[in-house]
């Protein structure tokens, strides 16, 4: 499910900071959490979107729309499970907008023979390109399943909860995926090993 | 999740080294000032009655030849414009079986002649059986990107729908039938289409698109809102304003595009192409003698066309004499071409506004194209 925005009331801003306690923790909580996880979160994104440029849109946004619900979460620390699932719901809506414009510019603009690059996998963006690319031609679900438990090692638990389904289909998406993935790149997987 | 650690610890280091280079930029300072804006300053607006030029002034690169002003004048100039709308038909040509409009009832009057909306009989050809909704064909604004920017091209399809207004939400979410154009409204994303008279309203269906799509520019987000408001004031033959809503209410904004209140369409010839080709309809097949028409506005209501075989071979070509030319509308226009004699096969009809600077000036001719078979 998408992160429900809050209603939009009017909010009287204070005269000084001070004055609104909360708003000021909420503040310096969000700083830390930039601090401590942008980086990693816009690498996240961009396994599910490809994009660095609208990785760090989407990401912004959850951070933004972290503040706005600083109030109403019950657990602070609950903050960066919050931010997570916020940017893979963002990915997933970036992705699903894509469908119709996008693909029609993309296709005006002339397919970018982007494959033809990712045919010597000794070079390093190469194989990078390989495998977000190989990302990219996954279901969604699979795609956000390996990009949590790969990139961020986040326990079937916590995909689960992150993605709002059951912990089998986190497994049978797993699973897929995986073999999917390893299907799509067999020389990168050799390279690495 | 897998049973071997060992492919798993390869998945691993591929996707984490897939992403090691990824470097974002520093976006504190925007998330400070995005949070800035939404905690105070903002909602101030509601509070002060927005005339349509603050609305403006407040859009995101707000394009100069945009207009949302609901000023005398220019209801004027939109009233006149409606009357483009009244004319100008797909349907006349027998032969071309492929149209979509085949199952229609022949004259391919219905649309364009429908009389305006005070007219109690607006449609002799409506059957009297669709209290469900009927198959019948409407005109749709497209966008398609010129070298003066993106503008919109009218095109005709029929839709099942309840109403005209219901059939026109349809088609703007549908794709369109020639792909030069460009389809901007995902399925789904409309509903709610209503006219009371006063004002149409259309419903965005989630908050998500309220927002600029990504990979889209301003100028294509405000074509893709005109091709809403042209499409659906062609539904009532009305240039009414609109209202876009969401969840009941009237929404700040849709693809970045400021919505707070009614919006009037954009003026005629700053957001129309100023030529769109009829007939004959994409991929359709013909023979003998086409007739080819459209509507266009172009200096001394001169058109040219021509038609170019699938080698890029010009096989035929002539001039089309519109109706009009020095008023803020498009006129129609009409000429034929004759096929005898053409290979069988796959032809282009280009049609253009005559550029007496010869493209010294400007963005030289505005142009549509159209691609059908010849048998």
């Amino acid at each position: 499910m998408r992160a429900v925005r809050p209603v939009r009331t009017r909010r009287v801003r204070p005269v000084m900071a001070t004055e609104q306690p909360g708003r000021v923790s909420a503040e310096v909580a969000l700083e830390e959490l930039y601090a401590a996880h942008w980086r990693s979160l816009v690498r996240l994104s961009v396994l599910l979107v490809r994009d660095q440029g609208t990785a760090e849109e989407v990401v912004q946004d959850a951070y933004v729309a972290l503040y706005r619900r600083w109030d109403r979460l019950r657990d602070h620390g609950q903050a960066l499970a919050y931010l997570r699932q916020s940017v893979v719901n963002g990915s997933r809506s970036v992705l699903r907008r894509r469908g119709t414009a996008q693909r029609w510019l993309a296709r005006e603009a002339g397919s970018v023979p982007r494959l033809e690059v990712a045919t010597d996998p000794a070079d390093a963006n190469a194989r990078r390109s390989a495998v977000l690319d190989a990302m990219a031609g996954l279901p969604e679900r699979q795609r956000e399943v390996l990009a949590l438990r790969y990139y961020l090692d986040l326990s079937e638990a916590e995909i689960a909860e992150a993605l709002g389904i059951a912990a089998g289909t986190v497994k049978s998406h797993a699973s897929r995926g995986a073999e999917a993935l390893r299907a799509a790149l067999g020389p990168q997987l050799e390279e690495l090993s | 999740m897998t049973d071997d650690p060992t492919a798993d610890a390869r998945l691993r280091r591929l996707l984490n080294d897939a992403v090691s280079d990824v470097e974002p930029r520093d976006a504190l300072q925007e998330i400070r000032a995005d949070i800035r804006d939404t905690s105070g300053t903002q909602r101030s607006s509601h509070l002060i009655p927005l005339t349509k030029e603050t609305t403006m002034a407040s859009a995101r690169q707000s394009n100069g030849s945009w207009t949302y002003a609901l000023s005398g004048a220019l209801l004027a100039a939109a009233v006149i414009a409606a009357v483009f709308l009244l004319v100008g038909n797909p349907l006349s040509d027998p032969d071309d079986t492929d149209t979509p409009v085949a199952g229609d009832t022949g004259n391919g009057r219905d649309k364009p002649d429908k009389p305006g909306k005070n007219d109690p009989s607006p449609a002799p050809t409506q059957d009297p059986s669709t209290e469900a909704g009927s198959e019948e064909v409407g005109a749709v604004y497209y966008v398609g990107i010129t070298p003066g920017g993106p503008k919109l091209y009218r095109e005709f399809q029929s839709a099942n729908g309840a109403d005209d207004l219901a059939r026109a939400l349809t088609l703007l979410q549908r794709n369109p039938l020639d792909p030069d154009y460009m389809p901007t409204w995902p399925e789904g994303s409309l509903a709610d289409a209503s006219y009371d008279g006063d004002v149409i309203r259309v419903s965005i269906t989630d908050p998500e698109y309220r927002s600029i799509p990504q990979g889209l520019d301003q100028p294509i987000a405000q074509a893709a809102v005109e091709s809403v408001i042209y499409t659906l004031q062609g539904a009532v033959q009305d240039r009414a304003p609109v209202q876009f809503m969401l969840d009941g209410n009237p929404v700040d904004q849709v693809f970045g595009v400021p919505t707070s209140e009614p919006l009037a369409n954009g003026g005629v010839l700053e957001t129309l192409n100023h030529v769109s080709i009829t007939e004959p309809v994409q991929a359709s097949t013909h023979s003998g003698e086409l007739t080819i028409s459209g509507v266009g506005n172009s200096f001394e209501a001169n058109l040219t066309w021509k038609l170019v075989s699938s080698d890029g071979e010009t096989v035929r070509d002539g001039f089309a004499t519109a109706e009009g030319w020095m008023e803020e509308k498009l006129f129609p226009w009409e000429a034929t071409v004759d096929l005898s004699g053409l290979e069988p096969g796959s032809y282009t009809l280009l049609v253009q506004t005559d550029d007496p600077s010869g493209g010294a000036e400007g963005n030289g001719p505005d142009v549509d194209t159209k691609d059908f078979r010849v048998e």
